[in-house]
């Protein structure tokens, strides 16, 4: 609280002791304000206009041979729409795309006058990255009152247009205009994608001239990209342009840029041969890991799963450290390394052990995009090694802790991988995700003693599920793990104590995991005269936390297919009947679906439900129909039996 | 499911995890090399060091995530000034800031050197690594270079006793100070700010498995600046818990000094051992040893310090050498509970010598001048608003506001305000007393070792005035000053012995909270339930509510009207006001539309249920104005998930309306340790819900429970009055201590809440007959 109240007294000291920035809001300003206010009613500032030019040249590259550059000329002209908005604008940067020239400018009596003081100079480097060369300078002022404008001015230079992959319109406040220009020269042949683009009021306009053709996109009233909760990432959805360098002249003579797939993969093997691997340190790890081994499945599940164990997750980014991976070596060293150090480890001591291991690229479910239909460094974003064994593909990813043999992380799933073969490459396809191989069986056979509930629970865990599980559980501290597991044990219910449980062995990657207990449930029976009123669905499903607000804008992605099963089963007192019992239940979204049953046999209430996701994105256009789908399940879920005692 | 996985497990993890930093550049070869150069002239992690050669721990058991070796945390402490080089420095920052002071920047900056402590403390760390969780958290080492002679080095121990050293080539300098974890900052290390804006690197550990253990030790040379040339200092008391948040084999303690002014003073507590006192290679040596520590316990209800092994100690400059403590005559002294009329004698003493100790320590920390002046400057505010003319218990109120309106934005010592309410109290020549006590949370008076322990009050015409801080009223006595046995004397000086007594202990009927909650179910879908809830609270337990309650509402606008102040920008220009005005409005605007936000999450916690959507939020009564000292609130919103249906009845957790109840798990219901509810209170819930035509409300009996013992009462009744069933519960906790004897009879009164706030009742389908 003091902390709140010292900001808010050193937010009014700094009004009145620090130079404030001149500026005056002008008519114009007032328009724009009121422009941006439609679009984003609650936004405190907006951008009136934006326009990136970008334009290409060449120069020598890594390899030599001559690459395509690029510059992109910007201006972002900025309004506040409230008082007191504090305006910004982050322009990123790193080794490959260098910020040449900035400006910032703030209206003050009928002009846009450059502002003297420096930008804040911030990292932008993401907690899961030990380091890169990813910074940014940022700019912002507060404008006093609604209609004072601002302007931002800068110039890139992209040393590579291999790097220029991506452009998006919209961004975290409205806009009312968004233009991009790319003046193409009769040398280059760029190919520019047009993705997501239904549903938008983007305009395009070729010009050609003399040598060089401009294509302009437009976009009008974009309103602001908010972060929301289990949102689908913005390249599903957004609309924005993927560039492409095809081919270029220089001197007469012609170069590939990516032209084809090959071309990409011989870049991507560039880099990756720039690895000085010195494999021979590996090779008394390899055997002791082989000895005793008998198949070949035995001997690559030890190979995979001591990388699995034995590397963490460290990150070097900057420069080519992204791109080129980490050596064996120097991975095996440190016992660290990012997706490439250990993509690349496995690799070489797979190979070592005489087996068929490529290093391969891969984007992750983040990246809609496919090999076989974009070709650019924005398709992948992770490496993993490929195994070919008997006829089987095996994708096996490091980083993927836990992850049994054969069986693939969801966020790979579905994807296509590129596979190093030396000179050439082959394009594989990681199987898709179903939702069988992400299987949760809960069984619950429990007795009704007085006001108690006793019973037998038992939770198997198979597939995404089970790896999630591993990897919460491996990083509880020791003395923390055996509350986790019995929290487990009483599906979370707080009401609930568990004793004599008992696990399968968490070792063992290749098997299902159980785990089981007696529990032993107070505060669950309602009794009123000979009536007994429970609930016997404790675990009502967290698919309902997926409801989305009045507001949402963005789709929802679940991130995950998943089977769901559960049998509880309730033994009533002699004598005892059940009064009330719930309807079968049934309800479906596209190929996402739930059935639930009560039944009477014998002295027992039977409840078995299943819980199946297979569209784990939903569309906002869905949203009525999903939300009548959660609404029912919650009903459903709302239901308690009654027992005639 | 995975959601329910994660959900249990960031509960068990709450605060175990270390946050992560964002790099930036790597450390350049000048860096390593003035490492490799501090490093050389004074090396660390000297194999010489015999406290070190543990290298295995003999607990057993898989529930061990690691183990401390040993730890070893060292003070030098050295009264000279800098070196050249940093004042050179220093001068440099002096030129920085020398146009917006004046020049006087320059002055200050070099007239410090002759001023500052020279701290030179080291920490040694050797931890064994049992398990996945103990190598993600060793796996970033953090290690300061900024000031001349700071120093890290780190090293892997593997399990077959081969070391590795932790080369820092790949060190990353870290953006934000504020993300390195607290194992990694010193102790005498200024906080951070504008002004201390260290520079620290992270250092990826190779080859790290488990079974390793991981050592390292950092330098760091600290300054402490005064204004003067002191002739007697107190650094702040150090606290330390004998149980960590790891296993311990050996923990040590050394402070050394070349000075022979140098003293460190200290108590020890629950068998925790004591300093022994040496002679080594020059320097007088303090060193504590304990070793074999069990990890520390989270049990309810406990005041760590007063109840756990801890030893507390406080490192003292006297260039007087006739060692004059303030309260006890030598350290062997210290050892004993100090008499508390010894104490008293000497609290009358330490008060009325406020002129020579101000500087000693930092007894009026908050004070942005002297106490005299600040008591000058708040008289002429209130003599200009002709406060000072009014009845005497007026003026103390205003005096008591006037203060307030300081301390809602500044922390103040209790000293500190004693000192400048009771000169206030001079200024208009009223008697009153000084009365002194200690913080209950830390220990009782007779165990009082420093002068920062003491909590000072003023009684003013029988009535106590406490330290303010943000919401405090006149008479209000915080939590920590309740029913502590206290000593007092007058302020007039004179031959009046100080007195024992004991603080007030507040009881259940000033320490009230009330709940009043209205009930209705939304019949359209049976699933959700409206609320609107009016919380009232006093006494004690506004305290508790109070925070939570104003945060992110607009109560400073009336501040000025508790001490007949003309605004909220009394004192600015007016331009200065208009501009402050704007902001302000523009903030509530912003308050306005968090609080909602912030009270719906609030509400979702305190319910475990979903708010659906969330109505209002009003403050009736801001509670901190001395005619209404309750602070009363409204908010209305919706809540989904307290409904369940069987066929045409209908099943409600309406109890749960009483909110969150404490839960005793089966491990914590055997206890040796006395527990500590921090006062008594009443906690009063009325809940009245109309119950729907066409049904019949039941299970009242399941609802109704009374239950009385010495430690509390839970009392619930449930009756239907013109169709609307009203549900009264009442819970005392009658007393602040409980013994461990006692504490089945706390367990029984929680129990009885709990069971109560997980009941629920049934409205049954009226049928047609």
């Amino acid at each position: 609280m003091k902390k709140l109240l010292m900001g808010m007294a050193m937010m009014t000291l700094a009004q009145y002791s620090a130079s404030a920035q001149l500026q005056t809001s002008d008519p114009e300003g007032i328009v724009q304000a009121s422009f941006l206010k439609k679009i984003s009613k609650k936004a405190k500032y907006g951008a009136y206009s934006i326009e990136r030019k970008i334009h290409f040249g060449t120069d020598r590259g890594i390899m030599g041979t001559p690459v395509v550059t690029a510059t992109e000329e910007g201006k972002v002209e900025m309004t506040a729409i409230q008082n007191k908005a504090f305006m910004g604008y982050l322009l990123p940067y790193d080794q490959f795309v260098k910020l040449k020239d900035y400006d910032f400018q703030i209206f003050y009596n009928r002009a846009f006058k450059s502002q003297r003081y420096k930008p804040v100079r911030v990292s932008l480097t993401d907690d899961d990255t030990y380091l890169d060369d990813s910074y940014g300078e940022f700019y912002g002022f507060t404008a006093g009152e609604s209609g004072q404008r601002c302007r931002f001015t800068y110039d890139y230079e992209y040393s590579d247009a291999k790097y220029l992959t991506r452009f998006f319109f919209h961004q975290g406040y409205p806009v009312k205009q968004n233009s991009i220009s790319f003046t193409v020269p009769s040398w280059l042949q760029l190919d520019i994608q047009e993705e997501n683009f239904d549903g938008y009021k983007i305009k395009k306009d070729v010009k050609k001239e003399k040598n060089q053709t401009t294509y302009t996109y437009t976009a009008q009233d974009l309103p602001a990209i908010k972060e929301e909760p289990a949102s689908l990432a913005r390249p599903y959805f957004l609309p924005h342009l993927v560039i492409t360098v095809r081919s270029y002249t220089v001197n007469q003579k012609s170069y590939n840029g990516f032209k084809t797939l090959a071309d990409l993969y011989a870049w991507d093997d560039f880099l990756y041969k720039k690895c000085a691997n010195n494999p021979k340190v590996l090779q008394n790890q390899v055997n002791a890991l082989l000895q005793g081994k008998v198949t070949d499945e035995e001997k690559v599940k030890a190979i995979y799963y001591w990388v699995q164990d034995n590397i963490r997750y460290i990150a070097f980014e900057e420069g080519y450290a992204g791109f080129v991976p980490m050596t064996v070596q120097d991975v095996y060293k440190n016992k660290y390394g990012d997706c490439k150090g250990m993509a690349n480890l496995m690799t070489e001591m797979l190979k070592l052990a005489g087996f068929d291991a490529h290093f391969s690229w891969i984007g992750t479910h983040d990246i809609p995009y496919d090999y076989n239909k974009v070709q650019s460094m924005c398709v992948a974003n992770h490496a993993i090694c490929v195994l070919y064994l008997k006829g089987t593909t095996y994708f096996l990813d490091g980083t993927e802790k836990y992850a049994p043999m054969g069986i693939n992380a969801y966020r790979i799933q579905g994807k296509t991988v590129l596979v190093e073969h030396g000179e050439s490459y082959k394009l594989e396809t990681v199987p898709a995700a179903r939702m069988e191989d992400n299987l949760i069986l809960t069984k619950a056979a429990l007795q009704m003693n007085g006001d108690t509930i006793n019973g037998h629970v038992s939770l198997t865990f198979n597939g995404e599920s089970k790896n999630f599980f591993h990897y919460i559980y491996h990083n509880i501290p020791s003395d923390k793990k055996k509350d986790f597991i019995n929290q487990l044990v009483t599906l979370g219910n707080p009401n609930a104590e568990a004793s004599n449980v008992q696990t399968s062995d968490f070792k063992d990657r290749d098997i299902p995991l159980v785990i089981q207990g007696d529990i032993a449930v107070e505060n669950q029976i309602t009794l009123v005269d000979k009536t007994c009123y429970t609930g016997i669905d404790f675990f009502p499903g967290s698919i309902t936390q997926f409801i989305p607000g009045e507001d949402r804008q963005t789709p929802i992605d679940m991130n995950g297919v998943l089977l769901s099963r559960d049998e509880i089963s309730l033994q009533l007192p002699n004598g005892a009947s059940p009064r009330f019992l719930p309807k079968a239940f049934e309800a479906s979204f596209k190929e996402d679906s739930m059935q639930a049953s009560y039944k009477w046999q014998g002295h027992t209430i039977l409840l078995t439900k299943s819980l199946q996701i297979s569209t784990p994105v939903i569309n906002t256009g869905d949203f009525t129909a999903w939300k009548l789908f959660l609404d029912s399940i919650k009903t459903f879920n709302r239901n308690n039996i009654s027992v005639n005692l | 499911m995975n959601r329910i996985i994660a959900t249990i497990a960031i509960l068990i993890l709450a605060g175990a995890a270390c946050p992560g930093a964002f790099s930036q550049d790597r450390i350049t070869a000048k860096e390593i090399e003035i490492n490799n150069k501090n490093l050389k002239s004074d090396s660390l992690l000297l194999e010489s060091d015999a406290d070190f050669k543990v290298n295995t721990d003999s607990r057993k058991g898989e529930d061990i995530s690691a183990v401390i070796l040993c730890q070893k945390t060292t003070f030098d402490f050295d009264k000279k000034g800098l070196s050249v080089g940093k004042r050179i420095g220093r001068n440099l920052v002096g030129l920085l800031w020398a146009l917006p002071t004046a020049g006087l920047s320059i002055y200050a900056a070099n007239d410090r050197n002759d001023t500052r402590m020279l701290v030179e403390e080291t920490e040694r760390k050797k931890i064994l690594l049992k398990d996945k969780s103990a190598i993600e958290n060793y796996s970033l080492l953090y290690f300061r270079q900024t000031t001349d002679g700071d120093a890290f080095m780190a090293r892997v121990i593997k399990k077959d006793g081969s070391e590795q050293s932790v080369d820092l080539e790949d060190a990353v300098r870290v953006e934000d100070a504020h993300t390195v974890p607290s194992a990694f900052r010193s102790y005498t290390e200024p906080k951070l700010s504008s002004i201390y804006r260290p520079t620290y690197f992270k250092i990826a550990v190779p080859d790290l498995e488990e079974g390793d253990i991981i050592e390292y030790e950092y330098r760091h040379f600290n300054t402490k600046s005064y204004t003067n040339n002191p002739q007697y200092k107190e650094f702040d008391p150090v606290y330390y818990l004998c149980n960590r948040e790891l296993p311990v084999v050996r923990q040590i303690i050394e402070v050394a000094t070349e000075d022979d002014n140098y003293f460190v003073t200290y108590k020890n507590e629950k068998g925790a051992p004591a300093f022994t006192e040496s002679n080594a290679s020059g320097k007088k040596v303090y060193r504590w040893t304990d070793d074999n520590r069990d990890k520390l316990k989270e049990i309810p209800y406990v005041d760590n310090l007063r109840e756990y092994p801890s030893i507390k100690f406080q490192v003292v400059y006297a260039r007087n050498r006739s060692h004059d403590l303030i309260w006890f005559k030598s350290s062997g002294d210290m050892q004993q509970d100090i008499a508390v009329q010894d104490l008293a004698v000497k609290a009358r003493a330490f008060w009325f010598q406020s002129g020579k100790v101000q500087n000693t320590g930092d007894y009026a920390a908050g004070l942005s001048e002297g106490i005299g002046a600040t008591v000058d400057n708040i008289y002429k505010a209130m003599k200009k608003r002709h406060s000072t003319d009014e009845p005497d218990e007026v003026y103390a109120q205003k005096a008591y506001y006037s203060i307030r309106s300081y301390t809602l934005y500044d922390n103040w010592s209790d000293y500190a305000f004693a000192k400048v309410f009771s000169g206030l109290l001079i200024k208009k020549h009223l008697d009153h007393d000084i009365m002194v006590t200690s913080y209950n949370s830390i220990c009782d008076l007779e165990k009082v070792a420093f002068a920062q322990e003491l909590s000072w009050v003023v009684r003013y015409k029988g009535k106590y005035y406490a330290n303010p801080e943000e919401h405090g009223n006149p008479e209000d006595l915080p939590a920590y000053l309740n029913g502590n046995a206290s000593v007092s004397f007058p302020v007039r000086v004179d031959k009046e012995e100080p007195k024992t007594e004991v603080i007030p202990l507040s009881d259940t009927s000033e320490n009230m909270l009330y709940t009043k909650v209205s009930a209705s179910l939304d019949m359209d879908g049976l699933a959700n339930i409206t609320v609107d809830k009016t919380v009232q609270a006093k006494g004690l337990t506004k305290d508790q509510v109070a925070d939570d309650a104003l945060a992110l509402t607009p109560f400073m606008e009336t501040d000025f009207r508790n001490y007949d102040g003309t605004g909220m920008w009394e004192g600015m220009t007016a331009q200065q006001s208009d501009k402050a005005m704007n902001d302000f409005q523009q903030q509530k605007k912003d308050w306005k539309e968090d609080k909602p936000k912030m009270m719906k999450a609030e509400a979702e916690n305190e319910y475990s249920a979903s708010v659906e959507k969330y109505i209002d939020f009003k403050i009736v009564d801001d509670g901190r104005s001395f005619k209404k000292r309750s602070l009363k609130y409204n908010e209305s919103f919706v809540l989904g998930g307290l409904t369940a249906t069987a066929g045409d009845d209908i099943i409600l957790s309406l109890p749960a309306l009483i909110g969150r109840q404490p839960k005793i798990t089966k491990e914590q219901r055997s206890r040796t340790l006395p527990a500590d509810v921090r006062f008594p209170r009443t906690i009063l819930y009325t809940i009245a819900f109309p119950v729907p035509e066409g049904y019949t409300v039941k299970g009242l009996s399941n609802i109704t429970k009374r239950l009385d013992n010495e430690c509390g009462s839970f009392t619930s009744t449930a009756i239907l009055k013109d169709n609307v069933l009203e549900i009264d519960v009442r819970k005392l906790y009658k007393v602040k201590n409980i013994t461990a004897a006692q504490w089945p009879e706390l367990c029984a009164i929680q129990d009885a809440g709990y069971a109560f706030s997980q009941a629920k009742v049934v409205l049954q389908k009226n049928t047609s007959k």
